[in-house]
């Protein structure tokens, strides 16, 4: 007599095993994740680290602090893109969503804000032709994911527009009192040169025309 | 939510895999030597065989079985060949007309029953061959009294493109399903490719169900619904033709999937009933698992293709020529740790299952692998064609749509 119990037992715990076993494999990549996104942090603040005290090198001995930073910015702007790439896909295939992402994401949005009060002084101070733009959005929100699309085709398209992307809904004291200084409402919301706020959806024509590109 | 489908999905296929793997390594002694084999008419159903039909018959007239104990009817279903001057040349051979012509194979069958006056019969459609032992190796399953039919391993026999070389995939992979089946006593499909029956319980039973689209399956529930056996004998080969185009096999499929939903309901009294034993308890629980995965297979499908279809639609109508500069492909590394555990862990699970089965199937049949563009579509586009069949299955099921056999 066949024990068909006993059959469906040892099949349901050993569906059981495998599918735990896929859960680990999936915390463990999760962990890789953190990891190389934690690399990535440390290289990019080393980077503008080293930039910083280049700066005070020079400031120092005399000589030009524009001639300096004129081939570091794009590099650190093009590393800064890399990690909010990463971040944002790693977090969205992360198996549990835990705490260690909201604190890269601290640290992530911190790193934009220094580096885009950095880029504001160098574009004043240099003169240099550089393009600035804060995008706040609503994560899973259709209307932020649109303007995304835009945004990312018009940074592919021009190498002097730097993007500071930021999480409205985040709550960090320092996006806080920047999104308090823009009077940033809704999202999807940019903020072109320290200059112009667009609240809405902002069309590719209408950046295009505000950026000057054509 | 899509998340926890798929996982619903890929537990529910690793389950009863493992389920039917425990089964292979069961060992079920069978009592298989036969001292005086039994009378037997060979039913040959035919409509415009012309081409096939003489094959089919010497292949028969080549059985090893004692002649005088065999009898062949072909039943002539209308043809408008020369399918009946054809079969008539064969001095063995008995050739009726059916006086119900076009109606359906069932009725074609029942009406050879009419002369079919032996212990068994065999079905065996007319495009089919069969192999010199097959018959012998059939009868031998008829020593449980309550085994009440028995059927055959069916190959391919027109291998010639696309779409014979991936119904062989599935003719290997349904063998070895079905002799997992009737290991347990479950199996309830006798397929025209050579099945045999026991005569006075079909006829006691008002033979086959003329208004059935598959009057081969209808007919094995009809024998598990009054609790008699159903049984294969791997050993015992057909070869048959299959469809050769895309529309042949569209409408053998769309037939075959609309019998099957028709008759597990017109059995659904079997559905957890004690008194049907492992096919009550857990043949149609398990069929019903299939139909419901089948559903929920093609509600997920067809959502991601709609929300990949307004993603790149919006995409397009914001960015225009632009949307170009959006094209860019990932590092290996991006690739890796970009990997997505909630839909890669249950897609990579369900297809090592198929795999895996496929691999056994194959060793099961000796059969060899044939590695051409056939197998690529057997798991790339062919899931999806069948998930179509199933749906238009399911729909013409139920507006109770045109029946065609």
């Amino acid at each position: 007599m066949v024990n068909y119990k006993k059959i469906l037992l040892v099949s349901f715990s050993i569906t059981i095993l495998v599918f735990l076993g896929g859960l680990l494999l999936g915390l463990s990549l999760d962990d890789t994740k953190v990891s190389d996104l934690i690399n990535n942090l440390n290289q990019n603040e080393l980077n503008r680290e080293s930039y910083l005290v280049e700066q005070e090198f020079i400031q120092t001995v005399g000589g030009s602090l524009c001639d300096l930073s004129s081939p570091r910015i794009q590099g650190l702007s093009n590393e800064l893109a890399n990690l909010g790439q990463l971040l944002t896909s790693y977090e969205k295939a992360s198996l549990l969503k835990n705490s260690e992402y909201t604190y890269l994401k601290t640290k992530y949005f911190l790193l934009e804000i220094r580096t885009f009060a950095l880029f504001t002084n160098l574009k004043k101070e240099c003169n240099y032709d550089l393009n600035t733009m804060l995008y706040f959005y609503d994560q899973g929100e259709q209307e932020s994911l649109n303007q995304g699309y835009i945004i990312d085709s018009l940074v592919e398209s021009h190498d002097n527009l730097h993007i500071f992307s930021f999480d409205r809904n985040f709550n960090e004291p320092t996006l806080g009192a920047l999104k308090l200084h823009y009077n940033v409402t809704k999202s999807p919301a940019v903020i072109i040169n320290n200059e112009i706020k667009k609240e809405g959806l902002t069309s590719l024509n209408e950046l295009k025309e505000i950026l000057n590109y054509e | 939510m899509r998340e926890a489908i798929l996982w619903i999905l890929s537990f529910i296929s690793l389950l009863v895999s493992l389920f039917w793997l425990q089964i292979i390594y069961l060992k079920k002694k069978e009592k298989r030597i036969i001292k005086n084999y039994p009378s037997i008419s060979i039913l040959i159903p035919a409509y415009n065989e012309e081409k096939n039909i003489a094959k089919t018959i010497r292949s028969v007239l080549n059985l090893d079985y004692p002649k005088e104990k065999m009898k062949i009817i072909v039943i002539n279903d209308g043809s408008s060949d020369n399918t009946k001057a054809v079969a008539s040349k064969f001095k063995d051979v008995f050739v009726i007309d059916n006086k119900h012509k076009g109606i359906g194979k069932a009725s074609a069958l029942n009406q050879g029953l009419k002369f079919a006056n032996t212990e068994l019969f065999a079905v065996l459609d007319a495009d089919s061959e069969v192999s010199r032992d097959s018959l012998k190796k059939l009868v031998q399953m008829f020593n449980d009294k309550k085994t009440a039919a028995a059927i055959s391993r069916i190959k391919v026999k027109n291998l010639k493109n696309i779409f014979t070389y991936i119904q062989r995939i599935e003719y290997i992979l349904a063998t070895f399903i079905r002799n997992l089946m009737s290991k347990i006593d479950t199996l309830h499909i006798t397929p025209g490719v050579l099945s045999v029956y026991r005569t006075n319980v079909i006829k006691k039973l008002k033979n086959f169900d003329e208004e059935n689209i598959t009057e081969d399956l209808e007919i094995a529930m009809r024998l598990r619904y009054y609790n008699y056996n159903v049984k294969m004998n791997d050993g015992a080969v057909t070869y048959t033709n299959v469809p050769s185009s895309f529309k042949g096999l569209w409408g053998q499929r769309i037939r075959w999937f609309r019998g099957f939903i028709q008759n597990n309901l017109k059995y659904k009294k079997m559905f957890m009933s004690k008194r049907h034993g492992v096919m009550g308890k857990l043949q149609l629980p398990l069929n019903a698992i299939t139909f419901f995965t089948i559903l929920l297979t093609f509600f997920l499908l067809i959502y991601e293709l709609i929300r990949s279809l307004y993603q790149n639609i919006t995409k397009l109508s914001l960015l225009k020529s632009d949307i170009y500069y959006l094209i860019e492909f990932p590092s290996l590394k991006e690739l890796v740790l970009g990997i997505d555990i909630k839909y890669i862990f249950p897609l990579t699970i369900s297809f090592i299952i198929s795999l895996f089965l496929l691999h056994l199937a194959h060793k099961s049949s000796k059969e060899k692998w044939i590695f051409n563009p056939a197998l690529l579509i057997y798991f790339t586009v062919y899931p999806l064609l069948r998930l179509a069949h199933w749906i238009t299955a399911m729909y013409k099921e139920t507006i109770k749509g045109k029946r065609k056999w």
